[in-house]
């Protein structure tokens, strides 16, 4: 859908813009008052949908003297009156006079855009763009049109200069999206928060920081964003589950267990949610849910791996290690890097007292997820197991750290949301 | 019923924080609905600058704000269930939720719900410690709900965190005085009064000694109060309820004197004219205390009250009717403030002035010679109590009582305050309550139009539903809402909203039709009949026409439906589709032949219409054409990818050719697409089982059978994979269930 392109009248502050640029116009200072005066008269004209008396009057003031400002103006009211070729015309004119006036450059621009002459449009945006700011609407368009011929930093230079200039969310959110794009999370967080700053209730801005978040292994700045989704949106099921996950990735099992609930409440068939449901009662170790809502998520997607190695966590946590080691060897089979998967074999391993097999298959899990607080733990009780005390140490050390790391994340998650124990104890 | 008393007292008779508060303000009185007002004028203009992510920014803050509004008039109305209601919905509206969780708390603990209105507040504090506002009322609610050395503690804390923020002292001065400790609760007051010095301020510090009993130090900060400014409000009234509390008699001549000084300022106040009747009568000083009593019968908070000591006063001065009159007023008018107690027992305002007035009115009636009547409310006032008359400082002490803030147990200062609505008159009000229920109303719209934009109908209906509830009248509303559960598939619930929406637009004749349609589609077929059958374009549109003899084919009225369907053929023989659906009626009856020669006919008039391919591959598949139905299925899915049924179809072609490959290859596909095929699953597990995969094949099938449990073959072929990995017992249970669906089946009873 074409966005506000007919030239439906002068934009807010047009002919005091056109105004302030008649210096290059090099006419009597007497008479560039009075002109001035009688301009604005016309504007006044245009703006109240007068066009035929705007029209003869501008053509009296260019009877009199040329200028590109009339000639402009001119042009705006017979593009208004759907007289394409003249309102062409009279805008080439006003440039050949004046060539470093951006407005009659945007306002051809805009009668090409209409007439779907994409490329004399982009021409004339361009040229327009490096004479100063465009209007909103042409400077996206002009943003798009450099997207679409791959020059992304021209895209985004044009979307900074309209965030910048009009406060336009629009602007943000296509520029978070081209940052994000090329990788730079931190770029794109940060026009999404000046969005936010903005329009801080608009679902699509918050979506979009969330996203971003998630993307950005940030899942506390996402549940900063989801929080407020998933309360103002309660029919979405993406906001809540999602809400889960980010909670999950922090270590608030019982918070994403609870989000996931509501997810599972508004969707009951979703596998998704009844795997993340599953890997939340498996932290908390309840097991027998966790295997409940797992055994339902492998009905509906019965090859997935997730499932598959979260159902075998909950099945080594129920003490069915041979069901346990089956179904991870499953998931193993799908995705050989799996890291849960591999911490399930190895905690087996360790059931059984075969611990070099155990210490194999953490080693293989911790290289799939450095900062699993479980496989380096379980890794340093194999260690020490095997009389390795040096290993088993470093890797409680990592424990330690990893467990810190968790645990600082939630108290900043408990923090952002709330959901702490007050703010009036230390 | 609880009693509303003590908020309207609060509300409308007490100096508050908010009136300390807002006299500090610019003067001219706010007007309430501003933020509400701005906040819609920003969404339009957002609008209009092609803004939409601000605009529904904007309209969200709207809503925030005229739920707010809303609440607040409900709270001040005594309807705490409807403003917790629009409190929740405030906070549900917006990402910053503050505003509306903190209404719903005070509602909360008006409510006598202390704890959930800590918990919230608790919640609120978490996230901001530094929100001293949060904390005091959470101090409160500790308070209130028992723990007032934890509300003490949280009071001290904000102190020092916020040692700005001048309203804790009054509040930590209330804790202290409620803890008995006036000596700590004093220099809190003396900053308070330093920090703000004005007249109001050593006000508002005089009745809170006043309410704690320590008269004294009242009377002190009221004299203050008078010195700075003579004129100021409250002064005088409450320095004449502290000498009415204080013991002696000579301190009702002084009480009497402060009334009057007071209603030197505001003449028509309706306690101070009350308390200086009760002080005239209590210095039996009848006569004078007829006109502030009669003033003060006016007023609904002081009229019970004032009927009571207005019969005394009658009695005294040997006018027993008038006293007969007034008395029974106050009888009437007690029994209906009856209030509930918080252990459910419903008794009336109070046993010993129940019987007082039954004792008063009992004399009164004697008098008349009415002895009869006499008896009846002498023995009533035995019954309530055996003392059958209050001292005055009783009485007096009870009226305060009420209208003290801190009467609730353990509250700590006034816990609800809409400053913005609760000067307003209750015609004032309705108008402020109409108006904000439309333009929230006009929000939902314009937010639920921003969702149908999306195509998220399902959102867009609960956003017209929360306005056409707020303001059922509202102008596209109903149409609103019933096109976007139409849209949503929720043919039934649409066709309520699309009638409404016809009364408002009889003439609308698409409205007309979309009604027609729900109703078809929600099997009201007699309905949809009726509707189409006198639409005057039915016959110029060939849907319509196909529509109308689908329901009346439903509804029984075959013949008519024949010539529809005639008339539809004759004169759209040149239409594909219809082409595509007569092929697959032909099809459903084995008419074969006849099915194929329509279908064919469709292609040649459209070579890409919908299912015309798919149809042809279903009949050759049943002919045994293995061949000409992949053909044709690949003919579909080249035009239609998306068309998955056509997808399975040809899988099982495939299957059935001794392909399982790419039959596999293509059920995999299919599964990506509907994980909830049960077909699907089904077809997997039965080609894995054939190739020996039985543990995947169980997977597929144990899937398949959760899908359709009714499904026998799903059964038998679950038997099949179970008997392959040798569970008998679960392989002989799976065979078992495919016996009882066959015979079911068999006998008609199963799908």
């Amino acid at each position: 859908m074409r966005r506000g392109l007919a030239m439906r009248g002068l934009p807010a502050g047009l002919v005091t813009a056109l105004l302030a640029c008649s210096t290059i116009w090099a006419a009597p200072a007497g008479a560039r008052a009075a002109d001035a005066t009688r301009l604005e008269k016309v504007a006044a004209m245009v703006e109240a949908g007068r066009l035929d008396a705007a029209e003869s009057e501008l053509r009296q003031i260019l009877a009199l003297e040329d200028n590109p400002i009339a000639r402009d103006l001119l042009g705006v009211v017979l593009g208004r009156q759907g007289r394409h070729e003249e309102a062409e015309l009279e805008l080439r004119r006003a440039i050949a006079f004046a060539p470093d006036l951006a407005a009659p450059r945007q306002h051809l621009a805009r009668l090409y855009l209409i007439q779907k002459r994409e490329a004399e449009a982009a021409a004339e945006l361009r040229e327009a763009a490096r004479l100063g700011p465009l209007e909103r609407e042409l400077g996206l368009r002009l943003a798009a049109i450099e997207q679409a011929a791959g020059d992304d930093a021209a895209a985004q230079r044009q979307l900074r200069a309209v965030a910048e200039r009009y406060e336009s969310v629009r602007a943000l959110l296509e520029l978070a999206r081209l940052e994000s794009g090329r990788g730079d999370h931190e770029s794109a967080l940060g026009s999404l928060r000046r969005a936010l700053g903005i329009a801080p209730n608009s679902e699509a801005v918050l979506r979009a920081h969330a996203e971003v978040s998630l993307a950005a292994a940030a899942p506390i700045a996402a549940v900063w964003t989801l929080e407020p989704l998933a309360r103002m949106h309660p029919e979405r099921v993406e906001y809540p589950y999602l809400l889960g996950v980010a909670r999950l990735k922090v270590g608030d099992a019982a918070g994403a267990a609870e989000t996931l609930e509501r997810a599972l409440a508004l969707e009951p068939r979703r596998a998704l949610t009844l795997i993340a449901l599953g890997l939340a009662y498996n932290n908390q170790k309840r097991f027998e849910e966790a295997r409940e809502h797992l055994v339902r998520s492998l009905r509906l997607d019965p090859e997935n791996p997730e499932a598959m190695a979260a159902l075998a966590q909950a099945e080594e946590g129920l003490g069915e290690l041979a069901e346990a080691e089956r179904h991870a060897r499953r998931a193993l089979a799908r995705n050989p890097a799996h890291s849960l998967a591999h911490l399930v074999v190895g905690m087996v391993r360790m059931k059984q007292g075969d611990y070099a097999a155990a210490r194999d298959a953490l080693l293989r899990s911790v290289e799939a997820n450095p900062g699993s607080v479980k496989a380096r733990y379980q890794l340093s009780l194999a260690y020490a197991r095997l009389g390795d005390g040096e290993s088993s140490k470093n890797q409680l050390a990592l424990y330690r750290e990893a467990l810190a790391r968790m645990e600082e994340a939630l108290i900043e998650l408990n923090t952002r949301t709330g959901t702490g124990s007050g703010g009036m104890r230390p | 019923m609880r009693s509303r008393r003590p908020i309207l007292l609060l509300v409308l008779a007490t100096i508050s924080w908010c009136a300390v508060r807002s006299s500090f303000a610019a003067a001219g009185p706010p007007d309430p609905a501003a933020r509400l007002t701005r906040a819609l004028a920003e969404a339009e203009t957002s609008l209009r600058q092609n803004e939409p992510e601000i605009a529904e920014s904007r309209y969200r803050t709207a809503l925030a704000e005229g739920w707010l509004l809303l609440g607040a008039l409900a709270a001040v109305e005594g309807d705490l269930v409807e403003a917790a209601r629009a409190f929740e919905r405030a906070a549900g509206s917006v990402t910053d939720d503050r505003r509306g969780l903190m209404a719903l708390a005070m509602v909360e603990l008006e409510a006598g719900r202390a704890g959930e209105a800590a918990n919230l507040l608790r919640r609120l504090a978490a996230r901001n410690p530094a929100d001293a506002e949060v904390r005091q009322s959470l101090a409160r609610a500790l308070a209130a709900a028992g723990s007032l050395e934890e509300a003490v503690q949280e009071l001290e804390e904000v102190r020092v965190l916020a040692p700005e923020h001048h309203e804790t002292l009054y509040t930590l001065a209330t804790a202290y005085l409620r803890q008995g400790r006036p000596e700590a609760a004093q220099p809190l007051l003396t900053e308070l009064a330093a920090e703000r010095p004005r007249p109001e301020t050593h006000v508002l510090i005089g009745r809170t000694w006043r309410d704690h009993g320590h008269h004294e130090r009242a009377r002190a900060a009221l004299e203050a109060a008078l010195e700075l400014d003579p004129g100021v409000r409250r002064a005088h009234y409450y320095l004449g309820t502290v000498e009415l509390l204080s013991e002696g008699r000579g301190r009702i001549e002084e009480a009497i004197g402060h009334f009057r000084a007071e209603l030197e300022v505001a003449p028509d106040d309706p306690m101070t004219n009350l308390y200086l009747g009760i002080g005239l009568v209590e210095s039996r000083r009848h006569e004078e205390a007829l006109p502030p009593l009669e003033t003060a019968s006016r007023a609904a908070i002081s009229r019970r009250d004032a009927f009571q000591f207005l019969g005394r006063s009658y009695l005294a001065l040997d006018r027993p009717a008038e006293a007969v009159t007034a008395l029974r007023r106050a009888l009437e008018l007690a029994r209906a403030e009856a209030m509930e107690l918080p252990d459910g027992v419903f008794v009336d305002l109070g046993e010993s002035q129940l019987s007082s007035i039954h004792y008063q009115l009992a004399l009164a009636l004697r008098r008349t010679g009415k002895t009869d009547d006499a008896a009846t409310h002498f023995a009533r006032a035995r019954e309530h109590s055996a003392r059958l008359a209050e001292s005055s400082r009783e009485i007096l002490s009870r009226y305060l009582g009420q209208e003290k803030p801190g009467s609730a147990p353990g509250v700590l200062g006034p816990p609800l305050e809409f400053p913005a609505v609760a000067g307003l008159e209750p015609a004032g009000r309705e108008r402020l309550r109409r108006a904000v229920a439309s333009a929230v109303a006009r929000t939902y719209l314009n937010l639920g139009v921003f969702k149908s934009r999306e195509s998220r109908f399902a959102g867009a209906a609960r956003l017209f539903a929360a306005g056409a509830e707020l303001d059922p009248g509202f102008p596209r509303l109903q149409y609103s809402l019933g096109v976007a559960l139409f849209n949503d598939g929720q043919f039934e619930e649409a066709t309520a909203p699309l009638t409404r929406a016809r009364e408002e637009s009889p003439e609308d004749a698409d409205l007309r039709r979309m009604l027609a349609l729900a109703r078809l589609n929600s099997e009201d077929y007699e309905g949809a009949a009726e509707l189409l059958r006198s639409d005057a374009g039915r016959r110029e549109n060939p849907s319509l026409e196909y529509a109308y003899g689908l329901a009346l084919v439903r509804s029984g009225r075959a013949a008519e439906a024949e010539s529809v369907f005639a008339a539809l053929l004759a004169e759209n023989s040149e239409w594909p589709e219809l082409n595509v659906v007569l092929g697959q009626a032909y099809a459903q009856q084995d008419e074969y032949e006849a099915a194929i020669g329509s279908l064919r006919r469709a292609l040649e008039l459209d070579p890409g219409v919908a299912e015309a391919h798919a149809t042809l591959g279903d009949i050759f598949l049943r002919q045994g054409k293995l061949g000409e139905a992949e053909a044709s299925l690949r003919a579909e899915l080249a035009a239609h990818p998306e068309d998955e049924r056509s997808r399975y179809t040809l899988a099982m072609v495939l299957d059935l050719n001794r392909r399982p490959e790419e039959a596999k290859r293509l059920l995999r596909q299919h599964l990506d697409a509907r994980p909830l095929s049960a077909d699907g699953r089904y077809l997997l597990g039965k080609i894995l089982l054939a190739e020996g995969a039985a543990e995947d094949a169980l997977e597929q099938l144990t899937a398949a059978a959760d899908l359709a449990p009714e499904d026998a073959n799903i059964r038998y072929q679950l038997g099949q994979a179970l008997q392959k990995l040798g569970r008998a017992d679960e392989a002989r249970r799976e065979f078992e269930s495919f016996r009882r669906l066959k015979q079911a089946q068999r006998d008609g009873g199963a799908p």
